[in-house]
């Protein structure tokens, strides 16, 4: 088996041209896949981390399908209900802007709310909030600042709120990297400055949310919801999880199918390379048969031959997709699972790799490819030597 | 060494007739004879020596080899049998053109169990039998139709057989590489081997090895 083996390691080294087609398509579908495998590892996971630490239940009032701002006592209502520990009001919008046809999200924070969110307090330790509040100020994400350079808006921005007055506004600092999957296209002020841009008259918000521990009760909590606000919108934190859930399956889905055609076709071309009687293959299985080896042993041969080329092409494949993701943060490919926003998002991936997965991509390519191989191989060796060699 | 008795072996062509290529052939070769087939292209010299070598199956009769009829050999017999028993030389050159010539040695002695120095030592034997040792490091892609013959000798009798068949082995040579192939091949005959040439290149006519010739026509041994 050593000798056969050193064999056959002669043989590829000797020949590395023979089977770098192959490797080549290898690598680059094994890439794809893998690639596609850290994304929606990667973002699934930041999303459903971020989906952790929101609201259990989301109120929002709707008329004729269109959303309304809600009145702040509805946050007393809500808090009389059994089963809820915390009701907010909060303050956000779109601004559009018009001659670019873009949307960035004003989020309005009360940076003297204890309740605040804990994302936010997080994210707001490092700001010097006196400084910050002594002027109409923004915290931007970087789809935002991007956009802004882009028209020098390097200082400040002009809003028009629904009043048609100006409300100039200091770029005070730009959000993390680490937030642009889902804070790039968003625009952080204090929630009065957010009111006035946005236009929600006091005694209103943009919709309130509902902290409700027990999860048992959440379901009793929506319904006498539902039953004293029969016009809003209630969401649960499910519902935003099963949104998000469908969303990536959707794409991960459309994905999977583009990859099962290239991978058909690959298989294809690799049957028909090892179908065809006069090539390269034929001759060395010719030449093995006239020598002696047996069927078993031929077919072996030509399944470990294969076998390394595609170990190593898987390899080369899962690493090419760990710097593209990982590093260079999937240029071209984020855009298809990422592109929700309203913004060029310049979201980064942080790493998430299952080895479940790996092992999932290294069956389901492997083992079709060998399968590809070894059965024209195998009907290349049953047939008589002598045929063989003609 | 080899009894053949009533050979017969059919094939069955493209418009359904039935191809008689060897028609109730007998024949008798001892050990260490050298045995001259002739015979015009379709005469059904390479037929035989492919059913001799155990590539081929006959359609009925028996080959019996030092007393085993390989007629009814199973592919794992039929291996083994090529493996230890027979080398087969061809007019064409199938050889691993990315390999040296030393490396075209190793399918035959990878298959058997024998350590590093024990295969170093056979191929060293065998090339220098072949009068190829001087090219063992050459690609066999670099070597030219009389080396590369030599390459495949070399490789037939590295495995120490001993039964050598040749199908129109000087086909593809000039006569100075003929000439050093019937050299290669006198040798073999004194080590005691049992050589069995299917040709019809004229230049075997006048060699003196040669213990019995046969002439095959249609078939048909005459």
């Amino acid at each position: 088996m050593r000798n056969k083996f050193n064999f056959l390691l002669i043989l590829l080294r000797s020949n590395p041209k023979k089977h770098l087609g192959i490797f080549i398509l290898s690598s680059v579908l094994i890439w794809l896949l893998a690639s596609v495998l850290f994304i929606s590892s990667s973002i699934q996971k930041d999303i459903f981390a971020t989906l952790d630490a929101q609201a259990d239940i989301t109120l929002q009032r709707y008329k004729d399908g269109l959303r309304l701002d809600t009145p702040q006592s509805w946050l007393d209502e809500a808090l009389a209900i059994q089963g809820v520990e915390k009701a907010q009001g909060r303050i956000y919008g779109i601004h559009y802007y018009e001659p670019k046809e873009e949307h960035f999200t004003i989020v309005g924070i009360d940076f003297y709310d204890e309740q605040i969110e804990q994302e936010l307090q997080t994210l707001l330790k490092s700001i010097d909030i006196e400084k910050f509040l002594s002027r109409k100020n923004m915290i931007i994400g970087s789809g935002v600042k991007e956009f802004f350079d882009t028209y020098a808006y390097t200082n400040s921005y002009t809003f028009r709120p629904p009043d048609r007055s100006k409300e100039k506004v200091y770029i005070y600092d730009t959000l993390p990297k680490e937030t642009n999957l889902i804070g790039s296209d968003v625009i952080l002020m204090d929630s009065d400055e957010a009111r006035k841009i946005l236009g929600i008259p006091e005694g209103y918000v943009s919709d309130i949310i509902l902290k409700v521990p027990n999860k048992k009760e959440r379901q009793m909590v929506y319904e006498k919801l539902l039953i004293s606000h029969f016009d809003s919108r209630i969401i649960t934190k499910e519902d935003i999880a099963k949104h998000y859930k469908n969303l990536f399956n959707y794409k991960g889905g459309v994905f999977l199918i583009l990859y099962l055609i290239a991978l058909s076709t690959f298989l294809l071309i690799l049957y028909q390379r090892y179908s065809m009687i006069k090539t390269e293959d034929a001759k060395e299985v010719a030449i093995l048969r006239s020598l002696g080896w047996q069927i078993k042993e031929i077919i072996w041969f030509k399944l470990l031959e294969n076998f390394i080329i595609v170990f190593f092409a898987y390899l080369t494949g899962v690493t090419a997709a760990l710097i593209y993701v990982y590093y260079l943060s999937a240029p071209l490919l984020k855009y298809i699972f990422v592109g929700y926003q309203n913004l060029n998002n310049k979201a980064s991936f942080s790493p998430s790799i299952s080895t479940n997965d790996l092992s999932l991509l290294f069956i389901l390519f492997v083992t079709p490819f060998l399968l590809a191989i070894v059965i024209p191989v195998w009907k290349l060796a049953i047939t008589e030597a002598n045929e063989v060699m003609k | 060494m080899i009894q053949i008795q009533n050979l017969n072996k059919d094939f069955k062509e493209k418009n359904g007739e039935i191809f008689h290529a060897l028609k109730n052939i007998t024949l008798s070769v001892a050990q260490g004879e050298f045995v001259l087939l002739k015979g015009v292209s379709g005469s059904g010299k390479s037929t035989l020596l492919h059913i001799l070598a155990s590539q081929l199956k006959p359609t009925s009769g028996s080959v019996e080899v030092a007393g085993e009829n390989i007629a009814s050999y199973s592919d794992y017999h039929a291996s083994l049998y090529r493996r230890d028993i027979t080398a087969y030389i061809t007019q064409s050159f199938h050889l691993f053109n990315a390999l040296t010539v030393e490396e075209n040695l190793l399918p035959a002695l990878v298959i058997k169990d024998l350590n590093a120095v024990q295969i170093n030592a056979a191929q060293q034997k065998a090339m220098e039998l072949a009068n190829i040792a001087h090219k063992a490091k050459q690609k066999v892609s670099n070597l030219s139709g009389g080396e590369k013959q030599r390459a495949i000798i070399a490789r037939a009798i590295v495995s120490d057989a001993q039964i050598i068949l040749c199908d129109e082995p000087t086909a593809n040579l000039d006569k100075e590489n003929s000439l050093l192939f019937i050299e290669i091949l006198t040798k073999l005959k004194a080590k005691g081997k049992t050589i069995i040439i299917a040709t019809h290149d004229p230049i075997f006519d006048t060699c003196k090895i040669i213990d019995k010739s046969l002439s095959i026509k249609e078939g048909t041994l005459e």
